[in-house]
């Protein structure tokens, strides 16, 4: 890897999520950056990818959930594990 | 000290589970209040399932009942109930499939983008159900390492070491399942 000077879109395309959570080596991080400062659809990737780990926490907001009902649960719980009272 | 006499929730967790180590089952019940949701809601994001999700809720509040007494307050109460309910999940991931579902679509190969075929259009924003609707078409082992890198927020290192696969294996099923949303949610976009 330290001989490459460039990348094409299939290597890259390879490395994107490595790059975007900045795991890769200098050097390499370097030629994926130059990659895509040239190459228009694979930033557009790069950008879909980083949008959607930006997203990703929004899927902890509770709100929505249909949580099924505590006591029933405890109840059944109560049932299978005598030790419990 | 009482549950009452404390300030801070994660004080509140402390007592609570030091008292139904003692054996005290109105204290436990207490604890199982507190963060019934909580497990719920975890165990719904990595199974994308509401019926497995609510076997898989009760499965870790008997774990719970059971190891309370090894809980030694050396982490967050809620951290360590965290890392009990995503090894909870995992296990029954490994228990239901002898094929390991964990690394199920583990040989494909990302998608070949094609020059020129792209929609060079930005993706819509993501809210949450356009999200989870596309996670839910993930294969299980590309959706356990979503949630646990990208929204749980664990390294490759501890996946990989819960889930029994390479730190690589990890690495690469996250950046598959992320080609995948983005394939998944951009199909949904062009529908509406």
């Amino acid at each position: 890897m330290a001989n490459k000077k460039t990348l094409d879109c299939a290597e890259s395309l390879l490395q994107l999520s490595e790059y975007r959570d900045k795991a890769l080596d200098e050097n390499y991080y370097a030629l994926v950056k130059e990659h895509l400062e040239k190459c228009p659809p694979c930033m557009v990737i790069y950008k879909d990818i980083d949008l959607i780990v930006m997203s990703a926490p929004v899927i902890t907001n509770e709100d929505g959930i249909a949580f099924p009902d505590e006591n029933v649960i405890w109840q059944r719980m109560r049932i299978t594990k005598l030790t419990i009272n | 000290m009482s549950v009452a006499e404390v300030e801070r929730p994660q004080d509140a967790d402390v007592v609570l589970a030091q008292k139904s180590a003692a054996g005290d089952t109105a204290a436990f019940e207490e604890l199982y209040r507190r963060h019934f949701r909580r497990v719920y809601a975890l165990c719904l994001r990595m199974t994308s399932d509401p019926v497995q999700a609510e076997d898989l809720t009760q499965d870790v509040f008997i774990q719970l009942f059971n190891k309370i007494g090894s809980f030694r307050g050396e982490s967050a109460f809620t951290t360590w109930l965290h890392r009990m309910t995503v090894n909870q999940v995992l296990m029954h991931f490994r228990k239901r499939s002898t094929k390991s579902e964990l690394t199920k679509g583990d040989d494909e190969t990302p998608e070949q983008i094609v020059k020129g075929t792209e929609n060079p259009n930005a993706m819509p924003v993501i809210d949450r159900i356009a999200l989870e609707k596309a996670i839910q078409q993930l294969p299980p082992g590309y959706r356990t390492v979503f949630i646990l890198h990208d929204v749980e927020g664990y390294e490759h290192e501890e996946i990989a070491r819960m889930m029994g696969v390479a730190e690589g294996t990890s690495k690469s099923q996250l950046h598959k399942a992320r080609l995948k949303l983005r394939t998944f949610i951009r199909q949904q976009a062009a529908l509406n």
